[in-house]
């Protein structure tokens, strides 16, 4: 696996915590921190960066940004965006919560990477998360224009160089090919990145291309095709049970409260994806958002195929450590690799037979 | 109701649905306020009896939905055209000159 011991010895005694002493079943494992919407690119999957000129120039401070992470208080903190090193108080925002051992992901497109790099110092609590959404000819395609492939690839190399933990994320929308898939991985593991982060595209109701995302059953055929035969040397930034869920072995529900989003607008109801409203605070959030109308099983019409991992992933951390079961399945599938059904048995999990 | 740049809803049509297709829409819109003022921006959320509300220039606020006499939308959707077809259409277009 590619996180480190640190981190997993901080998320899985954190999980413990809130599941066995504080008895808290709604507790967030991951803050999605959007400190602001502007972006550098404009791709035709994203649906977080269509708003007017004076919301795209707005951001949170470096001091809204310590508030969030300490009222959540999850372990593990997300800064996606817009782009956040467009942020110029950004090097503050990281050592802030470097300051609190807080686990970053900055989520970068990398084109400012090796312009910016200077600006932080690396430490076991960073990682530059490059979005990467394959190789070349797809990279490319995906964020809309040419040439970003070679800059993520030029600003991993850098960042590598300087001692940073670099992951990569990857979203596969509906087409993606996967010998191609397989390839990335290759060259991405060749590069030396600690470990590579999937999730299938969701279908934003505001993003322009809503013809290319991908629906649950294509994609336990996508996941299945890819991870089929799996090499030993690619790492995933994942609980391999996560992985098993994307290819169709197991089922898991959405588990909304675990990645809350805290952007401009305040705390985001339900979670990443949708936007039903903002709460001032984050116990709001908790308290307030109607939780069971979320997820497969209520039937919500916008959550039926969705299996990105800002939902599903705790979901995985939370089996993992809530369940001998879950326990025993991630010991397994860590000491011999995920167990990912056969191309073409058309295996589809069952919605109501657990995990 | 299909929300488009001049769209103008009136104080008698503000039902729930409507506003919420407000909220939805990924532009500026100008509130109309009793007191014959008016404030342009984005509106981000209907809180019990408030807009909540960011002025193109200044601070977040809370607007009373009674104190609204129209909104229209007077700002262009961002989410419009800038569909994928677009962009593989500008793509073959590029590689066959």
């Amino acid at each position: 696996m590619g996180i480190p011991i640190s981190q997993m010895w901080t998320v899985s005694s954190y999980v413990f915590k809130q599941k066995f002493i504080k008895r808290n079943k709604h507790y967030p494992l991951v803050l999605m921190l959007e400190p602001l919407f502007r972006c550098n690119l404009s791709c035709a999957g994203c649906g977080k960066i269509q708003y007017p000129g004076h919301i795209l120039k707005r951001q949170l401070s470096t001091e809204d940004c310590v508030k969030a992470v300490e009222e959540c208080g999850a372990p593990i903190v997300s800064i996606p965006g817009g782009e956040p090193l467009l942020h110029p108080e950004m090097p503050q925002i990281v050592e802030e919560l470097v300051k609190r051992k807080k686990y970053i992901y900055l989520c970068t497109n990398a084109i400012l990477l090796e312009k910016k790099i200077e600006e932080y110092k690396p430490s076991k609590y960073l990682t530059f998360s490059i979005h990467m959404d394959g190789l070349e000819e797809e990279h490319d395609e995906a964020v809309c224009r040419d040439g970003i492939y070679k800059k993520a690839i030029a600003g991993i190399k850098v960042a590598l160089d300087k001692g940073f933990r670099v992951t990569t994320n990857t979203t596969l929308f509906l087409g993606a090919k996967p010998e191609r898939t397989r390839l990335f991985f290759d060259e991405m593991t060749k590069l030396g990145v600690e470990g590579m982060m999937l999730s299938p595209g969701y279908s934003y109701s505001k993003a322009p291309d809503q013809e290319s995302f991908l629906e649950r059953e294509e994609t336990y055929k996508l996941f299945q095709e890819i991870f089929y035969g799996m090499k030993k040397g690619w790492t995933f930034n994942h609980s391999p049970l996560f992985l098993e869920f994307l290819a169709g072995h197991r089922h898991y529900e959405c588990t909304p409260w675990g990645n809350p989003t805290y952007n401009i607008f305040g705390w985001q109801k339900p979670c990443y994806l949708l936007q039903k409203g903002y709460t001032k605070t984050f116990k709001q959030l908790i308290d307030e958002t109607k939780w069971d109308e979320y997820g497969q099983k209520s039937d919500n019409p916008e959550c039926a195929n969705c299996m990105v991992h800002s939902g599903h992933e705790a979901t995985a951390v939370d089996h993992t450590f809530g369940t001998l079961g879950g326990f025993l399945g991630t010991v397994r599938a860590t000491l011999l690799g995920p167990r990912i059904p056969k191309p073409k048995s058309q295996k589809v999990p069952s919605a109501s037979g657990g995990k | 109701m299909d929300v488009k740049q001049g769209l103008v809803v009136e104080k008698s049509d503000f039902i729930s649905s409507s506003l919420t297709e407000i909220v939805d829409y990924r532009g500026d819109v100008t509130l109309f306020l009793d007191d014959n003022s008016s404030t342009e921006g984005y509106v981000f959320d209907v809180v019990g009896d408030h807009f909540h509300f960011y002025p193109s220039v200044g601070d977040k606020q809370e607007i009373p939905i009674a104190s609204v006499v129209k909104i229209e939308v007077t700002g262009k959707d961002t989410a419009e055209g800038k569909s994928w077809e677009a962009w593989v259409a500008k793509k073959a277009e590029e590689q066959n000159k």
